[in-house]
């Protein structure tokens, strides 16, 4: 009772404060203004405060996207007013400790730009189900496979709104004319019979960023193209992997032929974008299989090449198959006004808003149809558009990212280099995989 | 003796024991919803082949870097403890490597031995020792004695200098007077500076092995672990597991095991080279 009374006498007497303070305040206004009977006389009419909602992305490791996502962030502001847009910028490097730290604080951001392979895998709790939202135009306008990266058990868990690509398969005109190539492979026998000839002519006959982790992306490519799916739901929330069919061994020897007979050199182990951009611009690579941000890049650093760099057609063995997806807009369950989060999603998915903001700044790919690059030449933006409609994300299985770095990354690395014969690290990626999934 | 305490308590004890209950548990990273397990995490590590591979590769590099660095720390500060022209010059450039960040040097080394475009392949190949570039950290045979080599060259000014340090300490006199009894140069080696080191040299090995046990930034940098489990460190796997794999309990245990081997491998150590003494 004593402590609510001196609640109530200190409450009595910051409110009296407030008032005087609030008095002189006002005072001081309608001098300057010189209206003071409007000062006293007008009631104060306080303006509702705009909705926050906080985006959260991880842009800002590259100044040109930054600025990008700033002028989007901008842009929504200035023609939104009830709404107001908040850039939370997060870094790659430590992104899923910072959004885990933040679930569990309760202070989620409300939107989210989530890379492809964590929308579902790693999202799905956290992430509030879109299918609500879903206009007309973004069903028809998204590419169908943008979605899968979003997708999982009959929901939708962001929306797509760019494409990454791991596996683009890159040549140059200039070289494979003097090579004397002229016909692109799109089959496994097509693509090594290519790949000896470019070898015949002294060059390298294919390069990969297979530097850690990144080699097991060419692995499953290979697994999707021949018809296995590597891991697949088979209920109660578990998984099973299809490493012990025919068709996934078929395509492990395939994987392991290019490898030890050269097509692959073990130089691949140690390269990553870096490395091959500069090898393939050297003119020592007969092919390379790189991500999309290498063509942007490719063509910026060497314009000289602009005109020659070509791409091959996804190859095809059962069907055309490429490692890629869509990253997301996604919102947080925790999301604090989760309307205008929606109406953030929805504006800054528009084909206007991609084509103004993604795009010029993004050096991806549009996951809608009728966006598209302005300066890429047809025969590029073709060929992209082919791979995007073939293109497959990792497995959502929860153990997938134990899977990658325990198993499939060294094991693989093993039987690339030799370390280990084809029958040895095959049957350890089958006892490993089954140890993980246990 | 408080402020000590409460200090130890708070840096050293709680975060030890809080990583060893973390080890007892499984643990969701993101929510950290956590359940006890008891042991389950060391009984998993019994049929863990990426534990034992990790394990025999991490004593590897620790092994082979403290055999290597040690005597070549010596040899350096025998060198630098000799009346030399500018010696005070050669003791702040042995220092440079020791100072340089880690990442900074893991990633100056990631260049130097590139198999594309690095300096080492340049020269080999211009000298004519090698005709075709050699992929130094994608080749198995080769990965782990190049990060050896860039653990020995990051860790030998701290060897030299503790060594040094000892180096002074021994007399003018006591050289002099085994020299006078006949001592040859390798003998006054075995049978003076030596022993006058042996505290230091015991010193050293300790530290540096257990600092190379523990390595992870310059190894993660240079190969990530490859190719294959050819460089997979201990520590790789430990900080892979916790904050890669998100399992926070099973990166625990990892630790936790890790500094166990530690304490055990410290004590034989000691015990062994101190014995003597006592």
């Amino acid at each position: 009772m004593a402590l609510t009374k001196r609640i109530r006498t200190v409450d009595k007497g910051r409110r009296r404060l407030l008032k005087q303070v609030g008095a002189v305040g006002a005072a001081i206004a309608a001098g300057a203004t010189g209206s003071a009977a409007v000062a006293s006389a007008a009631p104060i009419r306080r303006a509702a405060a705009p909705a926050v909602v906080r985006y959260a992305h991880m842009n800002c490791w590259d100044a040109t996207l930054c600025r990008g996502q700033k002028d989007l962030v901008a842009e929504f502001n200035a023609t939104h007013p009830n709404i107001r847009a908040e850039s939370v910028e997060w870094s790659w490097g430590n992104y899923l400790a910072t959004m885990s730290a933040a679930v569990t604080a309760g202070e989620a951001p409300d939107v989210m730009h989530v890379g492809w392979g964590e929308v579902v895998s790693l999202g799905r709790p956290y992430f509030e189900p879109l299918d609500a939202y879903l206009t007309d135009d973004l069903k028809q306008n998204i590419r169908p496979s943008s979605w899968t990266s979003s997708q999982f058990d009959g929901q939708t868990y962001g929306i797509p709104v760019t494409e990454q690509l791991n596996e683009v398969a890159y040549y140059r005109s200039d070289i494979w004319q003097q090579a004397g190539i002229d016909g692109e492979p799109t089959t496994w026998e097509q693509f090594t019979d290519v790949a000896q000839r470019l070898m015949a002519a002294g060059l390298e006959g294919d390069g990969t960023q297979a530097s850690g982790a990144p080699i097991t992306a060419r692995f499953i490519e290979l697994q999707y193209q021949n018809g296995s799916n590597m891991f697949v739901p088979i209920g109660g929330g578990k998984w099973a992997h299809t490493l012990d069919t025919p068709e996934s061994m078929e395509a492990g020897r395939f994987w392991h032929s290019i490898w030890r007979s050269g097509i692959l050199s073990q130089s691949n182990l140690q390269r990553s974008s870096n490395e091959l951009e500069p090898a393939f611009a050297a003119g020592t690579l007969g092919m390379m299989h790189g991500i999309v941000q290498s063509y942007f890049s490719m063509v910026e650093t060497y314009p000289e090449l602009a005109d020659k760099i070509r791409l091959l057609p996804p190859l095809r063995r059962v069907n055309g198959a490429t490692v890629g997806g869509a990253f997301s807009l996604s919102m947080f369950k925790q999301a604090r006004n989760k309307d205008a989060a929606a109406e953030f999603i929805s504006w800054a998915t528009t084909a206007d808003t991609m084509n103004r903001f993604w795009i010029p700044n993004g050096h991806i790919l549009p996951t809608r149809v009728d966006v598209r690059y302005p300066a890429m030449p047809d025969y590029i933006q073709q060929r992209f558009g082919e791979y995007q409609a073939v293109q497959r994300v990792f497995p959502f299985v929860p153990e997938w990212e134990t899977v990658k770095g325990k198993v499939l990354t060294p094991i693989l690395g093993d039987m690339a280099t030799g370390a280990v014969d084809f029958d040895t690290g095959w049957n350890t990626l089958i006892s490993q995989t089954n140890f993980v999934l246990s | 003796l408080l402020p000590v305490s409460a200090i130890f308590l708070v840096i050293v004890l709680y975060p030890l024991m809080s990583g060893i209950y973390l080890s007892l548990t499984e643990t969701n990273p993101t929510t950290l919803a956590s359940s006890f397990v008891g042991l389950r995490n060391y009984s998993h590590m019994l049929l863990d082949a990426a534990f034992w591979t990790s394990l025999r590769v991490t004593l590897s590099y620790a092994t082979l870097t403290v055999l290597i660095e040690l005597p070549l720390a010596l040899g350096v500060a025998l060198l630098l403890n000799e009346d030399i022209r500018g010696r005070w010059v050669y003791r702040s450039l042995l220092l440079l490597p020791w100072v340089m960040p880690n990442i900074a040097a893991a990633i100056i080394w990631g260049w130097l031995l590139s198999a594309d475009f690095g300096l080492f392949n340049f020269y080999l190949k211009s000298l004519g020792v090698i005709p075709q570039n050699i992929p130094w950290l994608s080749r198995p045979d080769l990965a782990l004695p190049s990060v050896i080599a860039v653990g020995i060259w990051k860790g030998l000014p701290f060897s030299a200098v503790v060594l040094l340090a000892g180096l002074q300490t021994i007399s003018r006199e006591q050289r002099e007077a085994a020299e006078v009894d006949g001592a040859n140069a390798l003998q006054r080696l075995r049978y003076v500076v030596v022993p006058a080191l042996l505290p230091l040299i015991v010193l050293v090995v300790v530290l540096r092995f257990t600092w190379s046990f523990n390595t992870f930034d310059t190894v993660y940098v240079m190969t990530g672990g490859g190719p294959g489990w050819s460089t997979y460190l201990l520590s790789i796997y430990m900080y892979l597991t916790a904050f890669s794999f998100r399992d926070l309990g099973y990166g625990s245990a990892l630790a936790t095991v890790m500094l166990i081997i530690l304490i055990c491998l410290s004590t034989v150590f000691i015990r062994a080279t101190t014995r003597d003494d006592n």
